[in-house]
């Protein structure tokens, strides 16, 4: 028997506000259209149920649209069962329409879902169950018994909190979670694991690496799959680029250093040591690589080289005011940088841009 | 510090030079363009080494000093440091720092504490601070009293001439600050990004205000929906119930015409008390009647018509005899064609034209025919004639001689090809009634026959007359021979001139022609002759078969004008006869097959009425009726039946038991209804899609505000580095000054104090740097000095900044020729001054003239 544990969707969610206008109204189409094939995924692939972990909405009010969304992808996968539970942010996506069959819901009490002999389970937490429910679970332990849940992993009790060690010891195979993006897992005991599936799409650059759902497959014995499935990955990466006096040279070596995908998104920081009174390329740079991947953003981290010894023998206005930014203990090194780079082209009559 | 010696190797265009320094002021005089500035290059090469000539650099030392002759560019300056003896040895690439060479040796030995900028370590300042400091010429001393003291300074320490100075400086961080915050007019763009950050705020307030507002909207959209549904379910609860109704209706109008059905059957059966007959049956009588109807109808009409009879008498008549057999009409067939053949022989030979020369023939013989005696006597004549012309041709002069008389044709052969081709013609005509193509083909036959045997006969004929001719000579035998000829001419011409012939072709031609003409015109004759007795031949051959086809023809009173008529009138009598016989036969037979055929018919009637009850009268309507009747009937009663299926059906499948109660709905009200408030519900999901995408344009302002906070933050970090970066400049500003100008002044002071007596004015100098004299108890500016009390200040003011920027180590210092403007007196007081300087420092003085030596 296959399933797929899938959680986060976020749908409606708005995107990154350091994505483009056009960027983010693209990726929230895409972010719908990933679960769409998730849903065609699991139809084509004999999945008999598809177990939303929560956050299959960005809101406790989501639209209308995308509520009808939802449902009709549910509604149209008939041979596939979605057991929707519901998390801290989609407290208000419950379903109004006429009966799905394939639609299984949770409540706040555990609900139980049989499918020969897997049980699935799972409850809804609020703040009058968030204790109570580690003593109200009850697995047979000769079912295969996977439990879903909605929460950060504590290790105390509370709302839109899991915490494992209560739930060790209970006959769970599996455990299902939502709520964290990124995708993990660890033993919860002897028996079983827990596994967070992550986001189906990474919003923003807070959200790098492959996105997708967990696959799993039951036999005699339970064995699970991270299968990447995001329409495109989110990179955040470093690019050295010491020495280099301007942006093309800057360019190259980024090129050289990230390996670009053209489906996806970057992040790229450069950093290294440059010349000190060197123009900010990260805009620059940006502009070459665009044609590189889908979406780039490029931020200025390098450090500007200033030999103060050059300074320190330097009888005039430029190295007292050198010495005195130096030696000044209410600014940070980057704010002691830049005034520095702006004084010294204020005092060479250039212009200085910050 | 303090310099012992230098060895120029090769620099500029110093070469091979060595000079040794001593305490205090060493002086040195050499003309222009020895090398002085090249000399203070040198020293500066030597303690700090130059920097590397590029391509694209400025003209700089390296490539200044540079020897043009080659050699080692470089040497050495040996001087006393730290109470150490050093030595510098530097050797120069003509382009480039890295290949230059350095050696520091210390007491003779090379050793490495100094390290490259050697003049750094030594001194503790750079380059460009030692440059400023040590040389002094004669351009740089002169002081500007309007000058602040950071263009003083800064300018003295940064060598620069132009405005890059802190007041530039902090003018364009003023500028810079400015547009992110104006202090008076609030603006800038720190206060814009403020207030497009406020107003995205009050549109993002805005936008989460619909979103607010959408719960409520999404609570009346299931309202809607809910009560849609119920309505939908009253509709359709309502069109079921109307459903049933029409279908009871429907089972309503099948008993109806069930029982319409039954009321039929009965009439009809009605009619039929004794019982409809099976249609079987009544098709059958009414084939009968038909088939009665036909025989009657057929017994109308006679084949065999009176008129018929009245010719079939008459022919029988006619043949009581017999009908003549074939053979006979093909006998007598050939018969008349046979006597048509002879009458047209006879016609021919009757019709027979003569030609024309026959025609002349007869017109020339006819009144009188020439007897043989006069053609005896004729040729007689011409044999004398002939004679006599031979005579006379043989006479010397003339011959005569006589045309061959022409052969005759062969007219026998012609006549018989003539008679041939007549009787084809004539076969040809009498078939033309027969065999139309045979008596075509006669015909034709015929006629080309007679046109090819006339024509070969005249081709003939033509052929064989002969020319005569004759020539005659004249002598006097001759003449008499002419003269008998001549008279034997004229009895010629007696004999044939009566006939019409001339001689002017000459006697013996006209006599030949006679003869010719005689003998044509015999044979005419006899041709008449013989025409006359086979024409008679003919037509007595021609009269006795027309008797005896008169005798054939009038057994039968066959009396047509002519015998083709008669033999087919005959021939069509025959026939005509033949067939009234057979067509006779026929019409008894018919009328016999008539007469059972309507005694069957009418007793089968007959039969079928009594048994059924059924009027004779008008039968054949009567039965049409039953007949209608009895489909009808069975029509109705299947149809009755599959009524009654039907409706028991009708009511199984449609469940009919109960019928339904009261009136039935108003459908168009509840839908009208529904309608509206489908409408409404439209409206409201629309309102709601339409703040949906207002409320995720919140989405996108919050994006704009994140990024307009960002901006907002930048900028304010933007002039927080701005205005901190004036603050420093302005604080080093003041360290600078605490730092360098307070013991700059104080030392220009102490300097000035050692003026006082040299210049005999007091000097002062305030904390601007600005130079100004005490005269008369009053300050006044330092304009009014004299070109060399100014640079005598201005020498105050380096040494002070000696004292100030050397720290421990003070440097020499080379003067080259700085009191060119210093009078006779002022300069020996300057002597005096350089005198008391040179207790403590090193002074190398260069002088072009004697007169300024110290």
């Amino acid at each position: 028997m296959k399933l797929i544990h899938a959680a986060d969707i976020h749908l409606g969610s708005k995107m990154d506000s350091r994505f483009p206008a056009e960027i983010a109204a693209k990726r929230k189409e895409e972010l719908r259209n990933t679960f769409l094939r998730m849903a065609d995924y699991a139809a084509a692939n004999g999945v008999a149920a598809v177990l939303l972990a929560g956050d299959v909405f960005d809101s406790d009010m989501p639209f209308k649209k995308d509520k009808d969304f939802f449902y009709s992808v549910v509604k149209n996968h008939p041979a596939v069962d979605f057991l929707y539970l519901r998390g801290n942010h989609d407290c208000g996506g419950g379903y109004e329409g006429e009966p799905l069959p394939n639609l299984k819901t949770f409540a706040n009490t555990w609900t139980f879902y049989t499918y020969g002999k897997v049980v699935i389970g799972g409850i809804e937490t609020d703040g009058e169950n968030a204790s109570s429910l580690y003593s109200t679970l009850a697995l047979d332990k000769d079912a295969c018994n996977i439990v879903l849940l909605h929460g950060q992993i504590a290790d105390n009790t509370g709302k839109d909190k899991v915490c494992l060690k209560k739930l060790r010891g209970r006959n769970i195979d599996y455990l299902a979670l939502g709520h964290v993006h990124k995708p993990q897992a660890g033993r919860l005991d002897e028996r079983g694991e827990y596994a967070y599936c992550g986001c189906l799409e990474g919003r923003g650059f807070d959200e790098p690496g492959p996105h997708g759902f967990m696959l799993l497959e039951i036999g005699d014995t339970l064995t699970r799959t991270f299968v990447p499935f995001a329409e495109r990955e989110i990179v955040e990466t470093d690019a050295d680029i010491t020495g280099k006096a301007d942006a093309y040279a800057a360019g190259v070596a980024v090129r050289r250093e990230v390996a670009f995908d053209r489906r996806n998104l970057y992040r790229v920081n450069l950093v290294g040591e440059v010349a000190f009174d060197t123009e900010s390329m990260a805009a620059d740079v940006q502009k070459y690589l665009s044609n590189e991947c889908f979406y780039i953003s490029v931020k200025d981290r390098t450090r500007r080289a200033l030999d103060i010894a050059a300074y320190e023998k330097d009888v005039s206005l430029k190295g007292e005011f050198v010495r005195a930014v130096y030696a000044a203990g209410d600014c940070t090194e980057e704010e002691k940088q830049q005034i520095l780079r702006c004084g010294l082209r204020a005092l060479r009559g250039e212009e200085f841009d910050l | 510090m303090k310099l012992l010696s230098c060895y120029i190797e090769n620099f500029g265009k110093i070469r091979g030079e060595s000079l040794t320094f001593r305490d205090g002021l060493t002086s040195v005089c050499e003309k222009n363009g020895y090398g002085k500035t090249t000399l203070a290059a040198f020293f500066k090469a030597m303690f700090y080494g130059m920097d590397s000539s590029f391509a694209r650099t400025k003209f700089n030392d390296r490539a200044h000093y540079c020897p043009f002759g080659g050699g080692v560019f470089g040497g050495n300056v040996v001087f006393l440091y730290r109470g150490k003896t050093y030595k510098i040895e530097r050797t120069f690439d003509k382009a480039s720092e890295t290949k230059d060479t350095l050696t520091v040796y210390r007491d003779g030995v090379p050793c490495t504490e100094l390290a490259d900028p050697v003049g750094e370590a030594i001194f503790g300042i750079d380059k460009a601070s030692f440059e400023r400091t040590v040389f002094i010429t004669a351009g740089e001393v002169a002081l500007s009293s309007t000058d602040s003291i950071n263009t003083k300074l800064n300018n003295f320490l940064e060598g620069s001439d132009d405005d890059t100075n802190l007041r530039a400086a902090t003018e364009r961080l003023d500028k810079q600050i400015k547009t992110y915050k104006k202090q008076k007019l609030s603006a800038g763009l720190i206060q814009d990004e403020t207030a497009r950050g406020n107003e995205l705020k009050e549109r993002i307030a805005n936008c989460t205000a619909i979103r607010n507002g959408l719960p409520a909207k999404y609570e009346r959209l299931r309202a809607y929906e809910r009560e849609i549904k119920e309505r939908t379910d009253a509709v359709t609860a309502a069109q079921n119930e109307n459903v049933v109704r029409a279908n009871w209706e429907h089972y309503d109008k099948q008993r109806a015409e069930i029982a319409e059905s039954e009321r039929r059957i009965a009439a009809i059966q009605a009619a039929y008390p004794f019982g409809i007959p099976p249609e079987e049956e009544t098709e059958q009588a009414a084939a009968y009647a038909a088939a009665l109807e036909r025989e009657r109808a057929l017994a109308q009409k006679k084949i065999f018509t009176e008129e018929d009879a009245a010719k079939y008498a008459a022919l029988r008549e006619k043949f009581s005899a017999g009908v003549p057999a074939e053979e006979a009409l093909t006998d007598a067939q050939e018969a008349i064609g046979r006597v048509q053949a002879l009458r047209a022989e006879a016609a021919a030979l009757r019709a027979r034209q003569d030609t024309e020369k026959d025609a002349a023939l007869r017109h020339r013989f006819s009144a009188h025919a020439p007897t043989e005696q006069d053609r005896a006597k004729l040729e007689e004549a011409c044999r004398r004639y002939k004679i006599t012309d031979s005579a006379y041709e043989q006479a010397p002069d003339y011959l005569t001689a006589a045309a061959p008389a022409p052969a005759a044709p062969p007219k026998k052969a012609a006549l018989i090809a003539a008679v041939i081709a007549a009787v084809l013609l004539v076969a040809g005509v009498a078939l033309l009634f027969v065999q139309l193509i045979a008596g075509i083909v006669l015909l034709a036959l015929g006629a080309v026959g007679l046109l090819a045997d006339g024509f070969l006969y005249l081709n003939k004929k033509s052929g064989s007359r002969a020319q005569a001719g004759a020539m005659q000579t004249e002598n006097p035998e001759k003449a008499a021979i002419r003269a008998e000829r001549e008279r034997i001419a004229s009895e010629i011409g007696a004999q044939v001139m009566p006939y019409g012939y001339s001689l002017q072709n000459g006697a013996l031609y006209a006599a030949a022609a006679f003869l010719e003409d005689c003998k044509e015109y015999a044979g005419l004759q006899k041709k008449d002759e013989e025409r006359a007795a086979t024409l008679a031949q003919k037509e007595e051959r021609a009269a006795a078969m027309q008797k005896k086809l008169d005798a054939f023809f009038g057994g039968y009173g066959a009396y047509a004008d002519n015998d083709i008529r008669r033999l087919m009138q005959l021939r069509t009598d025959i026939s005509d006869f033949r067939a009234l016989q057979k067509r006779r036969e026929d019409s008894d037979a018919a009328e016999r097959s008539n007469r059972d055929a309507m005694e069957r018919a009418r007793g089968a009637l007959l039969a079928y009425c009594r048994t059924y009850h059924i009027a004779e009268e008008g039968i054949a309507q009567r039965l049409k009726t039953v007949l209608a009747d009895g489909r009808a009937l069975a029509d109705e009663t299947k149809a009755l039946q599959k009524k009654k299926v039907d409706a028991a059906t009708f009511r199984e499948s449609k469940h009919l038991t109960d019928r339904p109660a009261g009136e039935a709905a108003d459908l168009a009200e509840m839908n009208g209804m529904l309608n509206r408030l489908q409408d409404e519900k439209n409206r409201l999901s629309q309102q709601i899609a339409e703040d949906e995408r207002d409320a995720e344009r919140g989405d996108a302002l919050q994006n704009e505000l994140a990024e307009s906070e960002e901006r907002l933050a930048e900028y304010k970090r933007r002039y927080s580095v701005l205005v901190k970066t004036k603050e420093f400049l302005e604080l080093a500003d003041f360290r600078l000054k605490e730092k360098y100008v307070r013991p700059i002044r104080e030392s220009f002071l102490s300097y000035s104090a050692l003026l006082e007596r040299a210049l005999g004015e007091t000097i002062v100098i305030d904390a601007n740097f600005n130079v100004r004299f005490e005269h008369g108890g009053i300050e006044r500016s330092e304009e009014h000095l004299s070109a060399g009390q100014r640079s005598i200040c201005a020498l105050c003011f380096r040494l002070a900044l000696i004292d100030n920027m050397y720290a421990e180590e003070k440097p020499f210092l080379i003067l080259d020729d700085p009191f060119v403007n210093l009078d006779g007196e002022h300069l020996q007081k300057v002597k005096a001054l350089l005198a008391e300087l040179a207790k403590n420092m090193q002074i190398v003085y260069f002088s072009c003239h004697e007169s300024r030596m110290m």
